[in-house]
């Protein structure tokens, strides 16, 4: 049977400067970007994975929206929202303040996209010391139960590939 | 030739539009389009080739054909030209409702107020993060102070206590060097409006002559000198709090101005009758026994149990003797980036000597202490021999310093010659000499007439 590319839009969402757009640049082009350039609007980047599904390969093109940091859900951002399959919840493992909203991002997101799925994301695991970072502690206070958490670096590349892929496989569960 | 003068108007306006047909394929478009989206044409006209921002809504766009929807707006969506930079567009997708429904989607370029707004949005989010760091760190207070033994438990868990009382006075006791300005610090940045003003004042370190003016501001011409009027430090504190280090200084002049600022929160600047009413918090400090100076008429009594309503004794280091090498080791840790020394680590004979000695300077000298060896130690070890510590204070020594000799001895004559040694030492300067000897100055004035030294 001929490898259907499956189109699929998906969100990264979370406050400013946790890293969503060097996580895209990691994932699309290998690169990282030491200086913060914050973005404005929506940035949208393309890119193909496989994801092995019941014993066959199925191809995604991930359609990436790089959110900017939402202030609010106005019309502007559900806008960018709509349609979506999938989101990615970034947060900044360094700072406390980018967990206060993610659960809130996530049920407006699930809002407007019933049907999507999520994955929550713990970026720069390069800056923290990871045998005295409590790992469990943080999931907790991130997520629910049945939510997934993966620890990332953009700057490595530790994981990246992982979020888009888990997220690819729950996306095509579905088929 | 009307489609020329379009293009032309929509090039001035930088704008472009494509229309698509019910199957969301192209049907029209502006000259323009592919160049102004920097999108490479090539035979595929579906709507998701052309404009891959619409992937995913299928159901939005089919609310347009059918004219449910009556638009749909995408608002600064980063494009890149192929040299790198940046360019914004904004779309907006509307039905044509005719014979056969179509979509007209209209592109327009943003770029130039875009680019603006990105600039504020770069700085304004570089504040928020800096803002982050500061409030992260104070947060991070009560680590910063060192220790496990009960005394410093016991510190911490006051500061968490007093920390958001904010109406009541706070007296900090303690040696010099156990770290009362630290504390001071701390009780501030532990509560919930550690972004406001945390101002210092030394009452040693200013003019008698001064320190009502430091305090509480002047108006021009109040004195001699006053060319301009300037505000007073509890004013500067609005908000948060003025830490006055070294209370027991405060001069008998300026105490009742002071005692009835903290009675009333109400003052006035020098010169002048008008009141100011401020929301400053007071943390004072001390190493002097204000109890003794109220006796000798130094201090007030009311202004000494005015700001004794909840007071701290910050213990030595000799009280807390269990937190002695942990304190070491973190200036080690601290010195060693500033240094460029890394790896540096203490010998069991220097953490011994580190413990048995008494620190009559506490904190401060042991920081000096290492910082001398480690700036000194020549290989990655620092020995007990590398910790440059008087003798005569060991903890053990102190003890049989104070064992009376068998035959007496003449307290008269002690009392005489350390009266000399002090004024050697501060060279003449009674006030140090007083301080040296844990006096007031009118106590040592009275001592020196006493053995008739002449200065």
């Amino acid at each position: 049977m001929e490898n259907q590319i499956i189109k699929k839009k998906i969100c990264l969402i979370g406050l400013y400067s946790v890293g969503k757009t060097s996580m895209v640049r990691q994932f699309v082009y290998n690169k990282f970007e030491e200086k913060y350039l914050s973005t404005i609007g929506v940035h949208i980047s393309k890119k193909k994975i496989s994801i092995n599904h019941e014993a066959d390969k199925k191809t995604i093109e991930f359609f990436i929206w790089d959110i900017a940091n939402i202030e609010k859900f106005d019309n502007v951002v559900t806008n960018y929202l709509r349609g979506a399959h999938g989101a990615i919840l970034v947060t900044d493992i360094t700072r406390p303040k980018t967990i206060e909203n993610i659960k809130e991002f996530a049920d407006k997101f699930l809002e407007i996209n019933p049907n999507a799925k999520i994955i929550f994301v713990g970026n720069k695991i390069d800056l923290v010391d990871q045998l005295k970072f409590d790992k469990e502690l943080y999931i907790s206070s991130v997520c629910d139960n049945n939510q997934k958490l993966l620890f990332t670096s953009a700057k490595t590349g530790e994981n990246i590939e992982e979020v888009f892929v888990k997220l690819g496989e729950q996306i095509i569960g579905d088929y | 030739m009307e489609e020329s003068f379009i293009d032309l108007l929509l090039l001035k306006k930088n704008i472009s539009y494509a229309v698509f047909n019910k199957s969301l394929n192209l049907i029209a478009k502006s000259k323009n389009l592919f160049k102004d989206i920097n999108h490479s044409a090539d035979d595929d006209k579906s709507i998701n080739n052309i404009f891959p921002e619409f992937v995913g809504l299928e159901k939005e766009l089919l609310e347009l054909l059918s004219g449910v929807r009556k638009e749909y707006t995408l608002e600064k969506v980063n494009k890149y030209n192929n040299d790198g930079s940046i360019f914004y567009l904004d779309y907006v997708a509307i039905p044509i409702i005719d014979l056969e429904s179509k979509i007209l989607i209209i592109i327009t370029n943003s770029t130039l107020q875009s680019k603006l707004e990105q600039k504020v949005q770069q700085q304004d989010n570089e504040i928020k993060i800096l803002k982050e760091s500061i409030t992260h760190l104070k947060k991070n207070t009560i680590k910063q102070i060192l220790g496990r033994s009960k005394e410093i438990e016991s510190v911490k868990s006051f500061i968490k206590k007093v920390a958001n009382i904010k109406e009541t006075t706070i007296l900090l006791t303690g040696e010099s060097g156990t770290g009362k300005t630290f504390i001071a610090k701390g009780i501030h940045n532990y509560s919930d409006y550690s972004d406001t003003p945390f101002i210092e004042i030394n009452c040693a370190a200013i003019p008698s002559t001064l320190i009502e003016s430091e305090l509480f501001g002047h108006v021009k011409g109040a004195f001699t000198g006053a060319v301009e009027s300037k505000k007073g430090l509890l004013e500067e504190a609005e908000g948060g709090t003025l830490f006055l280090d070294e209370i027991g200084e405060l001069p008998l002049n300026v105490q009742p101005k002071f005692l009835s600022f903290l009675e009333t929160k109400k003052f006035r600047h020098v010169g002048t009758t008008k009141e100011i009413s401020v929301n400053t918090r007071i943390i004072a400090a001390t190493n002097k026994d204000l109890k003794k100076a109220v006796m000798e008429k130094e201090f007030r009594e009311d202004l000494y149990y005015r700001i004794n309503v909840v007071s701290l004794n910050i213990p030595s280091l000799r009280e807390r003797l269990d937190d002695i090498l942990i304190i070491a080791q973190r200036f080690i840790d601290t010195l060693s980036i500033d240094l460029n020394k890394n790896g540096i680590s203490l010998t069991e004979s220097a953490k011994e000597k580190l413990m048995s000695y008494s620190w009559p300077g506490n904190i401060r000298e042991l920081k000096n202490c290492i910082e001398r060896a480690m700036i000194f130690c020549e290989s990655k070890i620092i020995d007990s021999d590398d910790l440059l510590i008087l003798e005569s204070d060991f903890i053990n020594k102190n003890e049989s310093k104070n064992i009376l000799p068998e035959d007496g001895i003449s307290l008269f004559d002690i009392e005489r010659n350390y009266l000399k040694e002090a004024l050697k030492k501060s060279e003449g300067n009674q006030t140090k000499a007083a301080k040296l000897l844990d006096l007031s100055l009118d106590t040592f004035r009275y001592r020196i007439k006493k053995h008739n030294l002449n200065l």
